[in-house]
């Protein structure tokens, strides 16, 4: 294992841990019952125990983990971070947008980032591509599908082109 | 009997509807290409399409599901017999004979035996899905909640064991899948429960993003963060598809081999299409008479495991219809595809809606048919999809994702949900975790809870009253011994070793 699987491994125990010990707490909050009349709390309660010791045993795991092969990471050489960039910024920026620019504008957008940061680095052949690909979305998913999509002034003039 | 043939001509009256045929023919298109497609297998397929459905009615959906859930099986056998590719996780057994076959200019039989292996044990699983799923739901009806207690308690074990990852990160998602599915009013009492005062909430966690991104989202994340592949793709001539008279001798008894093997393993929970076509591999070697050619390019290396898969997806079906528990991550999107159209399945469905039953098994039939008229003489199209550039691929994808959430409840905090639960999804995927336990104790975990307190309240707290039924106790004991038994084994072997 390298170190930076190491270091990601730790985090996600981390987390994980953090995650049980709130749920734990918050479950707590609810009210138990009996054995007889379990409440709302009964199960979350069972489940926080159980995770926070879970994942306590995973943490304890993690972190005794001998760090011998803390080498450099030849496969990380060959991955696309670009992409994984591309594709977790528009799905974060496209509910953020949405509402705003309305959908052809704020699909053109995200298409745009998702071509341009994938592959290509010549930006025309790409916003033209956006550009298609977000025009025909809209035709397809709101004029043939029925989907309810956030309209706009250019969404309202395609859906009422050709009648 | 009569009963079953008469329901079964219905179903085909109805699956035989120009829309229903539409459908199929649809399903087993996009199974095929998700097979073909490394990467984006046909739990990807139904998470991306799940929203979609609801433009459709919930026999449809149903029908272009099952399509394609087979259509990917086939589809993984093309591109792990002609690239050495598996398309998806069941077809890697393939890829050792069924390549080398192709090696030895043997590619066209090998398809051939692997696309009417497939029908041969699509059809004797469907065969299986209507009267195990009738027998079932038979008795079913006389469960209470302790037996369905028992059963998803069960189920999820069972899953922890045979997940294929480590105990302890499978109970981790479990556990976490569970807890995601407190969250919103409790049902019995009306209270909410992690809701933070949020309206959105107190609905719970909706399955849909959370399925999309984990399985959808994941998955392109995964594909994407590699770097671009460029196959040579191979022809492959139609009159290379005949195999000779010695090769179909050796691979029939095969087919029917893995066809009730892979049925059998397709009711376990867990990865069953996968397990399947191991067990048929590992079972074919010790039957065959010529155990040193497996590995070289025998033929019934291919004919078992392929139709053990496509066997294994009929019996996916059966705890799903039957008892309305999913136990493979593809029937929790099935199930997710029922509930948005508000069907609870379960022992009562089929009398409710017997006909959605019988029309989603004649579709199967039918679906099946399509898939070996379309794969072989098609096989090169199919193989060509592996041309289309990643780049343009993988944003269509998210794109259709992202709308596909939307779509559902107009919900920008769904889209948001979507992102964050496909980040999510790949980093536990790249630190080992397997995704598909978390999904199933999503959904079966309301139920569980249900159950644990319905049934606390009859036996009035008493913890024994719901272990020591017949069914319960029966369920209980096997788990334990499934869970026991590989530990055992290697207790005993290493105490043999040393003496």
């Amino acid at each position: 294992m390298d170190g930076n699987s190491r270091r990601r491994e730790v985090t996600i125990a981390w987390v994980l841990l953090g995650f049980s010990v709130l749920y734990l707490v918050g479950s707590l909050r609810l009210e138990i019952g009996t054995t007889r009349n379990p409440g709302p709390g009964f199960f979350p309660i069972v489940m926080g125990v159980l995770l926070t010791v879970c994942t306590g045993i995973y943490g304890v795991r993690v972190i005794r983990k001998r760090t011998e092969a803390e080498k450099p990471a030849p496969a990380a050489a060959g991955k696309n971070y670009r992409a994984l960039v591309a594709i977790i910024g528009s799905g974060i920026s496209y509910p953020l947008i949405l509402g705003t620019l309305k959908f052809v504008v704020s699909t053109f957008v995200v298409t745009f980032m998702m071509l341009y940061l994938m592959k290509s680095r010549r930006p025309f052949p790409c916003l033209l591509l956006a550009l298609a690909m977000a025009l025909a979305s809209f035709m397809i998913f709101s004029r043939l599908l029925g989907v309810g999509l956030p309209m706009g002034p250019i969404e309202i003039f395609l859906f009422n082109l050709g009648g | 009997m009569w009963e079953i043939s008469q329901n079964l001509i219905a179903g085909f009256g109805a699956a035989l509807s120009p829309v229903y045929v539409l459908y199929a023919l649809v399903g087993a298109i996009l199974g095929t290409v998700t097979g073909v497609l490394p990467g984006l297998g046909p739990l990807g397929a139904m998470a991306i399409l799940l929203s979609f459905t609801l433009s459709m009615d919930d026999t449809g959906a149903m029908i272009l599901f099952a399509g394609i859930y087979y259509g990917a099986m086939y589809g993984g056998s093309t591109t792990s017999i002609l690239l050495n590719i598996p398309g998806e996780a069941a077809s890697v057994v393939t890829c050792i004979d069924g390549y080398e076959m192709a090696k030895k200019g043997r590619a066209g039989a090998a398809l051939t035996v692997s696309a009417v292996g497939s029908f041969i044990a699509g059809t004797i699983s469907i065969l299986g899905l209507m009267f195990a799923v009738l027998f079932l739901s038979d008795v079913a009806l006389r469960f209470g909640p302790a037996e369905f207690l028992a059963i998803g308690v069960c189920g999820l074990t069972l899953l922890v064991r045979l997940s294929g990852g480590s105990i302890l990160q499978s109970l981790i998602m479990i556990l976490v899948g569970m807890a995601l599915a407190t969250v919103g009013v409790d049902f019995l009492s009306g209270i909410e429960r992690f809701t933070f005062g949020n309206l959105h909430l107190s609905q719970g966690i909706e399955f849909l993003p959370v399925a999309m991104g984990i399985f959808g989202i994941s998955e392109v994340l995964i594909t994407a963060e590699e770097k671009e592949y460029q196959q040579s793709v191979k022809k492959v001539k139609m009159r290379e598809l005949m195999p000779t008279r010695r090769e179909w001798k050796s691979s029939v008894p095969s087919m029917f081999r893995g066809s009730f093997l892979g049925f059998l393993i397709g009711l376990i929970p867990g990865p069953s299409p996968v397990i399947a076509t191991f067990v048929s591999y590992i079972s074919e070697k010790k039957i065959s008479k010529h155990p040193e050619e497996f590995g070289k390019g025998a033929i019934e290396a291919v004919a078992g495991p392929e139709a053990a898969n496509n066997a294994a997806v009929g019996g996916a079906y059966v705890p799903l219809f039957a008892l309305g528990i999913p136990f493979t991550p593809a029937m929790a999107m099935v199930l997710g595809a029922l509930m948005l159209h508000g069907l609870t399945p379960g022992p009562n469905l089929i009398n409710q809606r017997a006909d959605l039953f019988w029309t989603v098994v004649a579709s199967m039939y039918l679906g099946n048919f399509m898939l070996v008229a379309l794969n072989l003489p098609l096989v090169n199209v199919f193989v060509n999809i592996l041309r289309i550039p990643k780049h343009l691929l993988m944003p269509t994808i998210v794109l259709i994702c992202m709308i596909g959430v939307y779509s559902v409840n107009s919900s920008q905090l769904d889209l948001l949900l979507l992102a964050v639960f496909g980040f999510v999804g790949y980093i536990l995927r790249s630190a080992g975790f397997q995704p598909a336990p978390l999904i199933l104790a999503m959904v079966i975990g309301p139920m569980i809870e249900t159950s644990l307190r319905q049934a606390l309240n009859i036996t009035g707290g008493n913890f024994a009253g719901i272990v020591c039924r017949p069914i319960c106790m029966t369920l209980y004991i096997v788990t334990f011994l499934v869970f026991i038994i590989s530990p055992a084994m290697n207790l005993f072997r290493r105490l043999r070793s040393r003496a």
